[in-house]
């Protein structure tokens, strides 16, 4: 014979309920030899915080940029006060034969361009919105690059505009050496 | 008082523990595991619908899964706290994979019977018609009634947790509830 049971009555039975209960069976042993594993790749949380940091630095590095570079080539803001002290100041700049420089800062560039191929590979391992914002970052570099490709090929010595493709060069290399490093965390939490 | 003064010392000593686990120290982050291990373990084998075997599994891989992200704990709420809900999260996304195998076979008589088979593993006692009854509900009404009755979620936690509307937390408690009456009253 059963007999009805209220609601106050069944929310009076489940708070008796233990909260607590103790397994069958002690998983430690395999916990402790999974994280051996995951500790002999570092401490714990390194995996994480490399990745985090890869990505937010690939997403400042792309909104700094666009801020940066975006509205130079279009003569809409001056030039940047920490920007030329970076590239050795504006007057030493002017007389130091920067082609030549420029020259070894593109071979530099192509180098870890062509290293910037293998972080494909760990393409479909990556969230979409990481991708997307990775690639959102080098299409705003590739379009100011562009832009000041066009203005050098009209004023090839310029000391403004060669000194605004090395920053950019430079803000490339570092974009890339992100990738790198979010590729290969990537690559070991995938392990 | 005295209360207050053990319940303080006990959160400075687990303060000190994790920043020894976040460091490194294995045997620190055991003294938490034992610490907390029953604890997660009465959620997720709840939450597994009283699998004990698989409920055993998610514990393992709640644990190893807060060791890798123990960098990310920041302190602002008690450690128990965010083991809990990394816990959740873990058998949630658990439970997703699993019922999309599940769907796709159509064996969800034998997922029933396996979870009241696996209630009568844990314990015996005046509770376990209960426990027995919390089993047999469908997963989503299960978990919202294991999380708001017996965890103490509210019903915008367990929608962001879950993934559902706030409504459909309140409808499939009030499911639930019903379901486990009835299920008592036979």
């Amino acid at each position: 014979m059963s007999s009805r049971i209220s609601e106050k009555e069944l929310l009076s039975r489940i708070a008796d309920l233990p909260r607590e209960i103790r397994p069958g069976r002690d998983p430690w042993p395999e916990i402790s030899e999974r994280i051996s594993r995951s500790a002999s790749a570092g401490e714990p949380g390194k995996f994480r915080r490399g990745w985090m940091l890869g990505v937010a630095a690939s997403a400042i590095l792309a909104v700094s940029a666009a801020l940066l570079f975006g509205p130079v080539w279009m003569g809409t803001r001056d030039v940047p006060a920490g920007s030329l002290d970076r590239a050795g100041g504006a007057a030493q700049a002017q007389t130091s034969g920067l082609p030549a420089a420029l020259a070894v800062s593109e071979a530099e560039y192509l180098a870890a361009f062509r290293e910037f191929i293998a972080v494909g590979e760990s393409r479909e391992s990556l969230p979409r919105q990481v991708i997307e914002k990775i690639e959102t970052g080098w299409t705003d570099l590739l379009d100011v690059e562009s832009a000041l490709a066009t203005a050098l090929a009209k004023n090839p010595h310029d000391p403004f505009l060669n000194n605004r493709m090395l920053e950019l060069r430079a803000r490339q290399l570092g974009f890339l050496q992100q990738l790198a490093t979010l590729d290969s965390s990537n690559r070991r939490m995938s392990i | 008082m005295a209360s207050w003064e053990a319940e303080t010392a006990h959160h400075d000593d687990e303060t000190e523990l994790v920043e020894q686990a976040r460091s490194g120290d294995r045997v620190a982050f055991e003294k938490l595991y034992r610490r907390h291990r029953d604890r997660i373990f009465g959620l997720l084998w709840r939450i597994c619908g009283g699998d004990r075997a698989l409920a055993e599994d998610l514990l393992q891989e709640a644990f190893v899964r807060a060791w890798i992200k123990l960098d990310s704990f920041r302190g602002e709420s008690r450690f128990g706290t965010w083991l809990h809900r990394l816990s959740v999260n873990v058998a949630l996304s658990d439970r997703r994979i699993r019922m999309r195998r599940v769907e796709r076979e159509t064996v969800l008589e034998g997922t029933v019977e396996r979870t009241v088979q696996g209630a009568s593993d844990v314990y015996a006692d005046k509770q376990m018609d209960l426990e027995q009854a919390i089993a047999r509900l469908p997963e989503r009404a299960r978990t919202v009634l294991v999380l708001y009755d017996i965890e103490g979620y509210s019903h915008a936690e367990i929608g962001e947790i879950a993934g559902m509307a706030v409504g459909s937390s309140k409808a499939q408690l009030h499911r639930a509830r019903k379901l486990v009456r009835e299920e008592l009253e036979k």
